[in-house]
């Protein structure tokens, strides 16, 4: 954690927006998409920008850099100042030379940022050559010089390689590079670590540190995720429903939070606080011994096909009641892992146990008949339910495969939605009614009627903000407590694994590196990767051991009294 | 997509003008189809006056009469029924055979979708005049035998935007989901993805109904259509020969089938653009 620069209260001011409105299409959820926004970003400070989805933060930064994509979308009132000059009545060419030289953007998803036909090198030169710098050698050094200071490996191999060959790590170094190279007074970075694991993230956000204070930038840092935010502010502008409804510097925000929807969020993000450890009875409800898989591209007449193993001899056991985390990184097997399990995927070798049975010799028609005992949750809320479908059907069908008839089945669907707290009522709605945290509790009914022993989670909670993510795991958790329930938890995020699994697995490669018990492992990691996913976690040093939830809960509770 | 409420669908269709404009005429032609036994009772292929009349002369005859001396009139209405039917059958047979093939080699892939893109490949590679025309010559100029034949040479793009669908369709975590719980793949494919490919495949079908009026037309011209049968194309054939001196027995039926198939597809268009979400005003908030 950087230390807290006091200076920064009085920095020279970069940007200041004030009392900034801008409108939605009629017909959208709401009329304003920023409200009364104001934001002042000083030179050589890291302003952070949270909020959930739809708070509008991402908005604002559309704004700041006038590409809201107008018509439809436009400022209607307010002003932001950038060092004298009001940004909302520049002309367009003046907008343009300041984008890109002024003030540097990078984004998200580093892969679709990028051109992917041009190599790195030419789209980093195309932006000095766009702002007006022609001197060819001096816009290569510079080039070359930028990617150095990124820290990419090799900066002449990297200027002549295409996107796809760099790994998202690297991309993003790139992004970064690319924004920078025309060393801009502020940067405006746009969830830029929210798609990397979570290793790269640490790396990515010492880079921005680093280059923040080597070259003075102000930084407007977008983010949902506190622990980033922990990591990298100097103050924070929490967001709702496009509104600021609270500011203020880091301490005193993560601190002592004032707004009530601060403390909400505050309160919501995960510690590093291993659940308590609970009385498992020892009957194994499923194992899986010596399994792997590897995906072979298909090859053709010409080619021979390569074979990539995805997952290389994993066992793992999880008893009745038990709630087993499989963490790893992207690409490290943990989903490929889950489906397996679930026989979604054909293993190569090895044995899947559930309740005495032997999955992996079944037929598919006796298979049918194991499934009810197996169920699982998907990441996506949107892309797991058929839009075309009402939910309660989509709910019903399950149990009315196996045999169960409609009215019966109806009223399974009943209880499965009173289970995971939704109005029956709903069941006659369609998917696209609800929101993502509902969704993701429709799947949940979905499995859950199926009466499962079993239920694999796969990145079950990944997609939802913080808040909804607190909600959907403390359902998961009293679910799992009141049927006894099995459960599989896949997750990337160690800080979410913490909170309700009983054991871990850590994947990497394919390969479990490293089990045991959850508190074991965050106490006691022997694993090397272990220890540096442990050090990865962002905001660590703040969110440890969870002292800042019973601050929250003290300060939440002395309002209400 | 169609989750959206049917009324946002047709207020998005309405709103295309061009589309809206092709849905009058098509609605005009299908009048016509409708209504032709009620104008013209009877054989409309009989003479009924001197050969030759031209449009616009004798009330009675107001498209004037052909080299045969029959009321071109009566033929532009009872051929609407030959351009309607067949069109919309042959399409069907085309988006049956097409959907069914598209979906299986989309969901099984593997060898199923290599055995039966081959197969389609067979049918892209033969002339489609010239299949039309060997088929006719040896089963008989029989309307079933028509639009068979006209649906066993449209079915192919419709196959292959089908297994696309399916391809991507197929990975979705929702059809995941339908085989966790142990759904069968034939209901998977009917039930679950099948509903969800639909939007571009009603698309292509109201194309490929352009397409078949048109190999209609054209098996007609070359005479090879069921000579007891009015027909927009037979009519040009047989105007062919006086293009010269009565050029209006060619030109009638030509304009009808300009605008029909014009018609289609701007149809079609607005079709891509009412059920497709995408060409939306944006409404994204963040």
């Amino acid at each position: 954690m950087a230390p807290i620069r006091k200076d920064t209260a009085h920095a020279q001011s970069l940007l200041t927006v004030s009392d900034l409105s801008v409108r939605l299409p009629s017909g959208a959820d709401r009329p304003y998409a920023l409200q009364g926004f104001d934001l002042r970003i000083g030179r050589d400070e890291v302003v952070c920008l949270v909020g959930g989805s739809g708070s509008g933060k991402s908005i604002a930064a559309r704004a700041i850099m006038r590409v809201l994509p107008e018509p439809h979308v436009w400022i209607e009132s307010g002003s932001i100042d950038y060092l004298g000059e009001a940004l909302t009545h520049t002309s367009s060419s003046r907008m343009r030379k300041i984008r890109g030289a002024e003030i540097g953007m990078i984004f998200q998803e580093p892969m679709t940022a990028l051109n992917p036909l041009m190599r790195v090198g030419t789209q980093i030169d195309e932006a000095m050559r766009v702002h007006g710098i022609a001197d060819r050698r001096e816009r290569r050094a510079r080039t070359l010089r930028i990617l150095d200071e990124v820290q990419l490996p090799d900066p002449s191999e990297i200027y002549h390689s295409y996107p796809h060959q760099l790994s998202g790590g690297q991309r993003q170094r790139a992004m970064i590079a690319m924004a920078l190279v025309l060393e801009p007074k502020l940067l405006i970075a746009d969830e830029p670590t929210t798609a990397l694991d979570v290793t790269t993230q640490a790396q990515i956000l010492t880079l921005i540190d680093r280059l923040r204070r080597v070259h003075r930038t102000g930084v407007l840092f977008i983010t949902h995720d506190f622990g980033v935010v922990a990591e990298i502010a100097d103050r924070i502008v929490v967001m709702h429903h496009g509104r600021v409804v609270e500011s203020g510097d880091r301490d005193s925000v993560l601190g002592s939070p004032e707004s009530d929807y601060a403390r909400l969020l505050l309160a919501s993000v995960p510690g590093c606080v291993p659940a308590p450890v609970r009385a498992i009875p020892q009957d194994v409800v499923l194992s899986v011994s010596g399994v792997s898989k590897s995906y072979a591209p298909r090859g053709s007449l010409f080619r021979r096909a390569s074979t990539r193993p995805a997952v290389q001899d994993v066992h793992l056991s999880v008893r009745r009641g038990e709630t087993l985390g499989i963490v790893g990184e992207s690409g490290s097997g943990k989903s490929t892992t889950a489906r397996i399990a679930v026989r979604l995927l054909e293993p190569d070798c090895g044995s899947i146990v559930l309740n005495g049975i032997e999955l992996t010799k079944l037929h598919q028609r006796e298979l049918g008949r194991i499934r009810p005992h197996i169920q699982i949750v998907f990441q996506d809320p949107i892309g797991s339910l058929n839009p075309r479908h009402r939910v309660g059907e989509i709910v019903a069908a399950g149990p009315m495969l196996h045999g169960v008839n409609r009215a019966e089945a109806r009223c399974r669907a009943e209880e499965a939605f009173d289970l995971v707290g939704l109005d029956q009522r709903a069941l006659q709605r369609y998917p696209h009614e609800f929101s993502g945290g509902q969704r993701q509790r429709i799947a949940l009914a979905r499995a859950l009627v199926m009466r499962p022993k079993v239920l694999v989670a796969d990145e079950a909670v990944s997609a939802l903000d913080v808040t909804v993510q607190a909600q959907i795991l403390d359902l998961l958790r009293s679910i799992r407590d009141r049927l006894d329930l099995a459960i599989l938890f896949v997750t990337h995020d160690l800080r979410v694994a913490a909170q309700i699994c009983d054991s871990i697995a850590v994947m990497r490669g394919g390969v479990v590196v490293e089990s045991g018990a959850t508190g074991k492992i965050f106490d006691h990691p022997e694993h090397q990767y272990t220890r540096q996913l442990l050090a990865s976690i962002p905001g660590r040093s703040w969110f440890a051991r969870g002292a800042h939830h019973s601050t929250v809960e003290e300060k939440a509770r002395e309002a209400q009294a | 997509m169609m989750s959206a409420p049917l009324s946002t669908f047709r207020h998005r269709f309405a709103r295309n003008r061009a589309g809206m404009a092709g849905l009058v005429v098509v609605g005009l032609v299908t009048i016509a189809a409708l209504v032709a036994p009620l104008f013209y009772p009877g054989d409309p292929l009989r003479s009924v006056a001197s050969p030759e009349i031209w449009p616009f002369i004798d009330a009675r005859f107001p498209l004037g009469t052909d080299a045969l001396g029959r009321d071109i009139a009566a033929i532009m209405f009872h051929g609407a029924r030959t351009t309607i039917v067949i069109g919309l059958t042959a399409s069907l047979v085309a988006s049956v055979i097409g959907t069914t093939i598209g979906s299986l080699a989309g969901y099984y892939g593997g060898l199923v979708d290599d055995l039966l893109m081959r197969v389609a490949e067979m049918f892209q590679i033969i002339p489609h005049l010239v299949f039309l025309i060997a088929l006719v010559a040896v089963l008989g100029p029989r309307v079933d035998v028509v639009v068979i034949g006209i649906g066993m040479v449209s079915w192919n793009s419709m196959a292959r935007l089908v297994r696309a669908e399916f391809m991507t369709l197929k990975h979705r975590e929702f059809v995941l989901a339908a085989r966790a719980v142990g759904m069968s793949n034939v209901r998977i494919i009917l039930r679950e993805i099948l509903p969800n490919a639909l939007p571009p495949t009603v698309i292509l079908a109201s194309l490929i109904v352009g397409g078949a009026v048109l190999f209609e037309a054209a098996l007609s011209f070359l005479g090879l259509s069921d000579p007891t049968i009015a027909s927009w194309g037979r009519l040009i054939g047989e105007g062919r020969s006086l293009i010269r001196t009565s050029w209006y027995i060619a030109a009638i039926p030509g304009v009808g089938i300009l605008l029909t198939v014009l018609s289609l597809n701007l149809i079609g268009d607005a079709l891509t653009d009412a059920l497709n979400p995408r060409i939306s005003i944006p409404t994204d908030d963040r």
